[in-house]
């Protein structure tokens, strides 16, 4: 079966689920978000978040995501689980540029050149 | 003429047609930046004449197929959340970036759009070259959530944005070295994103266009 159309049958399956017999049964694809979605509460999403930021992990953040994918801190999640998951290490912080300053192995034609660019 | 007026007028003409090239040939001097002028479009929403279950469907279905992945779907609160990363030009107008001459744009004119997602240059501070590769990616979130309303349902699609600009040096060959700086911000669809350095990000209300483009405006 390909892809498509499995995914399009997964769909349809859903739905049909989740309106003919009410809340309580949905397959397993959706279950596993579903099961842990809630209407964003206050107490909850604060906690949660709360937690989030503790751990500080990818895991952390896409697990309040999947909570409360429209609660009041779903930006700051998303921004910090892109945040997390760049891959390369974070760059040599940018500097004074004064002569002798700035980040050894970084020369300062490179400071100028980078904090002009660094304009747009 | 005397020779010597002779003389004078020849080195003047020379001097004078010195002048004008040295000005023709001369690089740019600077670029400037100008921001975007459009307004953020916000949370989009239209009006439905079907079931809310089947417009979650459709719109699920053509998102899919618009190549977003899904993050989740949970047809009880008819919420569906999906993801876009990659090239921030169909979605974000940043402005554009001038190239100017003595205080006004080249002719003809030079200028390239701050969305894009790779820009290669170079900067010669006293008189060294190096090369540099700025890049700007866009991760976004779109949240797209079906109301029952009468006999029909409103579709709400509103979207978080995440622009990461990464300045990177470039080597000879166009191989990337070491990261110079990173800047990451975030905004919602009703809100402008600004970098540090002063580069404004609009969204221009696309992302949440296609959770509503199959559906007929009007209704």
């Amino acid at each position: 079966m390909s892809p498509a159309l499995k995914a399009a049958l997964t769909r349809l399956g859903t739905l049909l689920l989740a309106t003919v017999a009410g809340s309580g049964v949905q397959p397993a694809v959706v279950r596993a978000q579903a099961d842990t979605q809630q209407v964003p509460a206050g107490p909850n999403d604060e906690a949660t978040w709360t937690a989030a930021r503790k751990a500080g992990t990818v895991a952390a953040y896409q697990r309040y995501l999947e909570l409360f994918p429209v609660g009041a801190y779903a930006e700051d999640a998303f921004r910090l689980l892109v945040e997390s998951s760049l891959r390369t290490p974070r760059p040599v912080p940018l500097i004074q540029i004064e002569p002798g300053a700035g980040p050894p192995g970084l020369t300062r034609e490179l400071q100028v050149a980078a904090a002009d660019l660094a304009l747009y | 003429m005397p020779s010597a007026w002779r003389w004078f007028a020849a080195v003047l003409a020379v001097g004078l047609v010195a002048t004008s090239l040295s000005g023709a040939a001369r690089a740019i001097e600077n670029f400037v930046y100008e921001p975007p002028t459009r307004e953020p479009k916000g949370e989009l929403s239209r009006f439905v004449r079907e079931n809310p279950d089947i417009v979650l469907e459709q719109v699920w279905a053509f998102v899919e197929q618009q190549g977003f992945s899904i993050e989740s779907v949970n047809p009880q609160d008819r919420i569906l959340v999906a993801r876009y990363s990659g090239d921030p030009r169909p979605f974000l107008d940043c402005g554009l970036v001038v190239a100017q001459n003595d205080g006004k744009p080249v002719e003809p004119r030079r200028e390239y759009s701050a969305n894009r997602e790779q820009v290669r240059t170079y900067r010669s501070p006293k008189g060294r070259r190096v090369g540099l590769l700025r890049d700007l990616q866009l991760d976004a979130r779109l949240v797209v959530r079906v109301e029952p309303r009468g006999t029909g349902a409103r579709v709400f699609a509103s979207s978080i944005y995440v622009a990461t600009k990464s300045i990177n040096r470039l080597r000879k060959g166009g191989k990337t070295d070491e990261l110079i700086d990173r800047e990451v911000i975030s905004f919602r669809s009703n809100e402008q994103g600004r970098f540090e350095k002063g580069t404004i990000c609009v969204p221009n209300g696309k992302l949440e266009g296609i959770a509503l483009n199959l559906f007929h405006k009007g209704s």
